[in-house]
């Protein structure tokens, strides 16, 4: 293969490329969608097979708590973008505000779940009690699922808090600024990924009773 | 060192107002996925909670990341 | 950065960074040294699981107790399989000679994220030492076979638990490669690189970087609930508590069917390189090649549950399985007639690399068409669950994949090192190794076909004959292994010194680096042409060429 010359020089190791680094989220993201994937065929095979024992077993759920949850995360998504709008137009301090928001909203979703799933727990259901193995195969992989499926979105809201903070720490330091916020987008669209796997599994395991 | 022409910003910048129209719609939405539910359409119900659902996450994908 | 350029300009092997020693490496964020860092732990791990491999062996060579009890060979198996797989066959030639290639082969400095990259290796690592460690952990070695079949892992006391999470992070290590790889491709390719001038190592670590995306979160979780099933006994895979066991196999099957092609993949992109070069011809059937990875890579993720025709399942998915795995072998196929109508009246110079190459071809060749002997229905049913099975897939795995690797490293050894081996004892042991090779995996073809079910510790006396010729040829095996790495690695030290740019005549981006390749690979970044296989200096192959453009 011949080769010439273009540019002169070496090119060295650090390059900044936004479109890459976007792509590169992207994909990970789809990474994320079927790790829950493996889970959501979980549950419909279960679905399909209990039908009539997951609606008796969905009625234990607060869809209030469910509904609250969902619009903590639906608005804790809007800060998140607002604060990449702030960045670009350079209004650093409101990005901070917004940031902040963003993260204070996420607490109230994990203190919500905290307080649901303890109202389960001192109702005897939790996988492995004794009052959750008299119910029927269908209500025990209910309550299986919802105990492992809320749990690891429990666990990608934590990993999205530390990202995100770790966001708040760079947009204070200067390093996310008007010029270079694809750090920032990336973060917010983990975030948005968090929002859309509740989104479906909301009604899921709240609305089906 | 190399220059990448590709880290321009997005021309299409929309404004707050945009993201908080989006984000009534999706509140909206949801109300209506929690409406829906109490009423029994049988093995219909999950299928329009979760067509609520995709659509939701399409509107809030586009309206966020689409130019 | 603040260095010049006179401090680049230097063998990746002798730069001095931020840290130094050993710190320089393991902290380093160039693709070559983690490519080498990749390659030693490989190697580490790969002689662990050749240690257990051959006790195994030694243990079978007569019925009855000879040197292990029951319980310590399946805990042998178990982690012969999951190092082999996990820590060998699957990192073996994306992160080793991918890293250390794909950005040199496509003209760029780095590859899109080096952070990333290194996080990789460190998630390999830990992976890789969790799963060692579980064999002295209190409770014993997992024993539940690499594929954690439930209800088994559930039940069994052993520590299944560090077994699965090293699975887990393994896994995750490689997501992060094959990210960081479809990235690099698509925005890293030097100027007039377009994706049909990509070298074919390149296009088969596309695919495959697309499948350890797009398979391998499906594995993630299953393992995950697993350990949940474990510990929390939710029910999901517990028919006790209406769970469903067979699930957990389609779950498992959906990532660890398309890993195969994961692990082979790569291998058939480096023949695809080293057979135009020794026989200075143009490749045949480029585009062919290429897309019959990318078919590979998109037909090998449909047939998962070939691997469970006794398990449980509807006539019509059966049969619609079974036509779907035969269809991969049409790709494969095409494959294999591409390199032999290479060879065709090439100019051909048996160095080692070729003969690894060809080597490859032979042992996958058989290895694919028993496989497709087990994708026949009605025979699978006789031989499910036979050595019959091991027999196919060591000769996919091992006799494909693993002599890909060897290939490869007898290929690319002196552009990485600046050394050369000696030929004549790679040769030499190239021979051992196929000779007991194929002595070491016949007859488990023959003894499979005859009902010696395989995993089992005793066996009746009349297989005694195949397992003693088995257990031989390991010992030769063995001895080709012994005599190609002790070869390799004293090239690294009394080796000749080379120091011209092209040891081959290769024509792809990685023969025109300096050797070993600067930091940043190129002296000056380079722009491409022409194809990566087009060959001046023969005369057949030039007319060949002129022709195809016709």
């Amino acid at each position: 293969m011949s080769t010439t010359s273009s540019a002169p020089g070496v090119e060295t190791h650090v390059h900044r490329d936004d479109e890459g680094s976007r792509l590169g989220m992207w994909l990970f993201l789809f990474t994320e969608l079927l790790l829950f994937g493996g889970m959501f065929l979980v549950y419909a095979v279960y679905k399909f097979t209990y039908t009539e024992q997951f609606h008796l077993a969905a009625k234990e759920l607060n869809t209030l708590f469910g509904a609250l949850n969902t619009i903590i995360l639906l608005t804790s998504s809007l800060t998140m973008v607002l604060a990449i709008v702030a960045i670009k137009r350079g209004q650093k301090y409101l990005s901070l505000f917004f940031q902040l928001m963003t993260l204070a909203m996420a607490v109230g979703f994990l203190v919500n779940k905290y307080f649901e799933w303890m109202a389960k727990i001192s109702h005897g259901i939790y996988p492995g009690s004794e009052q959750l193995l008299e119910k029927s195969n269908g209500e025990i992989l209910f309550f299986g699922l919802y105990y492992v499926m809320t749990g690891l979105h429990g666990l990608h809201i934590v990993i999205g808090m530390a990202v995100i903070a770790y966001m708040t720490w760079f947009t204070w330091k200067d390093k996310i600024n008007q010029d270079q916020y694809v750090r920032l987008e990336s973060a917010g669209l983990y975030w948005h990924l968090v929002d859309i796997i509740w989104i479906f599994l909301f009604p899921l395991f709240y609305l089906i009773s | 060192m190399s220059e990448h022409n590709t880290n321009d910003h997005k021309n299409h910048d929309h404004g707050y107002g945009h993201y908080i129209l989006i984000w009534f719609a999706l509140l909206i939405l949801t109300g209506l996925t929690v409406a829906v539910a109490g009423i029994n359409f049988g093995n219909l119900t999950i299928i329009t909670a979760l067509a609520i659902a995709s659509v939701k996450s399409f509107f809030g994908v586009k309206g966020i990341y689409a130019p | 950065m603040s260095s010049t350029t006179n401090d680049v300009n230097v063998s990746y092997l002798d730069y001095k960074g931020k840290h130094s020693g050993l710190l320089g490496w393991i902290l380093s964020v160039d693709h070559k040294r983690i490519g080498i860092l990749y390659l030693i732990s490989m190697m580490v791990f790969f002689a662990v699981g050749v240690t257990f491999g051959f006790l195994m062996r030694l243990e079978l060579i007569a019925p009855g107790r000879t040197i292990i009890d029951p319980q310590t060979y399946n805990s042998f198996f178990t982690l012969h399989g999951i190092i082999m797989i996990f820590l060998f066959i699957i990192p073996g030639l994306p992160a080793v000679f991918g890293n250390f290639f794909l950005p040199i082969m496509i003209g760029a400095a780095d590859v899109a994220f080096p952070r990333l990259n290194l996080l990789s290796w460190w998630l390999f690592v830990i992976g890789g030492l969790l799963a060692v460690t579980s064999v002295f952990l209190p409770g014993g070695a997992p024993d539940t076979g690499w594929t954690f079949y439930i209800p088994y892992s559930v039940r069994t006391t052993t520590n299944v638990i560090p077994a699965l999470m090293a699975a887990f992070i393994l896994g995750f290590s490689s997501i992060l490669t094959g990210l960081n790889f479809v990235v690099t491709v698509h925005r890293l390719r030097a100027p007039g690189m377009t994706f049909f001038k990509m070298p074919l190592f390149i296009w088969s670590l596309y695919s495959t970087a697309w499948i350890q995306v797009l398979a391998t979160p499906i594995i993630g979780i299953t393992l995950l609930l697993v350990v949940a099933e474990r510990t929390l006994s939710i029910g999901i895979f517990d028919p006790a508590l209406g769970g469903d066991p067979v699930l957990f196999q389609h779950l498992f099957w959906i990532y660890s069917h398309p890993a195969v092609y994961i692990m082979i993949i790569p291998a058939m992109g480096v023949v695809s390189e080293i057979i135009p070069v020794f026989s200075q011809r143009t490749i045949f059937g480029y585009k062919f090649i290429a897309f019959s990875s990318v078919a590979i890579a998109f037909l090998g993720s449909l047939v998962w549950a070939h691997h469970m025709f006794t398990a449980g399942m509807s006539g019509v998915a059966m049969i619609a399985f079974s036509v779907l795995t035969f269809l991969v072998s049409i790709p494969s196929a095409i494959k294999v007639f591409n390199w032999v109508a290479t060879l065709y009246k090439g100019s051909i110079i048996t160095d080692p690399p070729l003969l690894y190459a060809l080597g490859f071809i032979f042992l996958f060749s058989i290895g694919g068409f028993t496989g497709l002997i087990q994708g026949a229905l009605s025979v699978n049913l006789h031989i499910h669950d036979t050595s019959f099975i091991v027999a196919h897939f060591h000769y996919v795995m091992f006799g494909g994949t693993g002599f890909g690797i060897f290939a490869a490293m007898h290929y690319w050894w002196p552009k990485m090192f600046g050394r050369m081996y000696n030929k004549l004892i790679a040769k030499t042991g190239f021979w051992v190794l196929f000779v007991g090779f194929n002595l070491l995996y016949f007859p488990m073809f023959v003894m499979g076909w005859l009902g010696m079910p395989r995993r089992y510790y005793d066996y009746l006396p009349e297989f005694q004959i195949y397992h003693m010729l088995s257990t031989v040829g390991s010992w030769i095996l063995i001895t080709g292994l012994l005599i190609m790495f002790i070869n390799l690695f004293n090239a690294l030290r009394n080796g000749k010194k080379v120091t011209e740019e092209n040891s081959w005549g290769g024509e792809t981006l990685e023969w025109s680096t300096p050797t070993p390749p600067y930091l940043f690979n190129f002296k000056e970044a380079p722009t491409v042409e022409s194809g990566p296989y087009e060959y001046k200096r023969n005369e057949v192959s030039e007319t060949e060429v002129k022709e195809e453009k016709v």
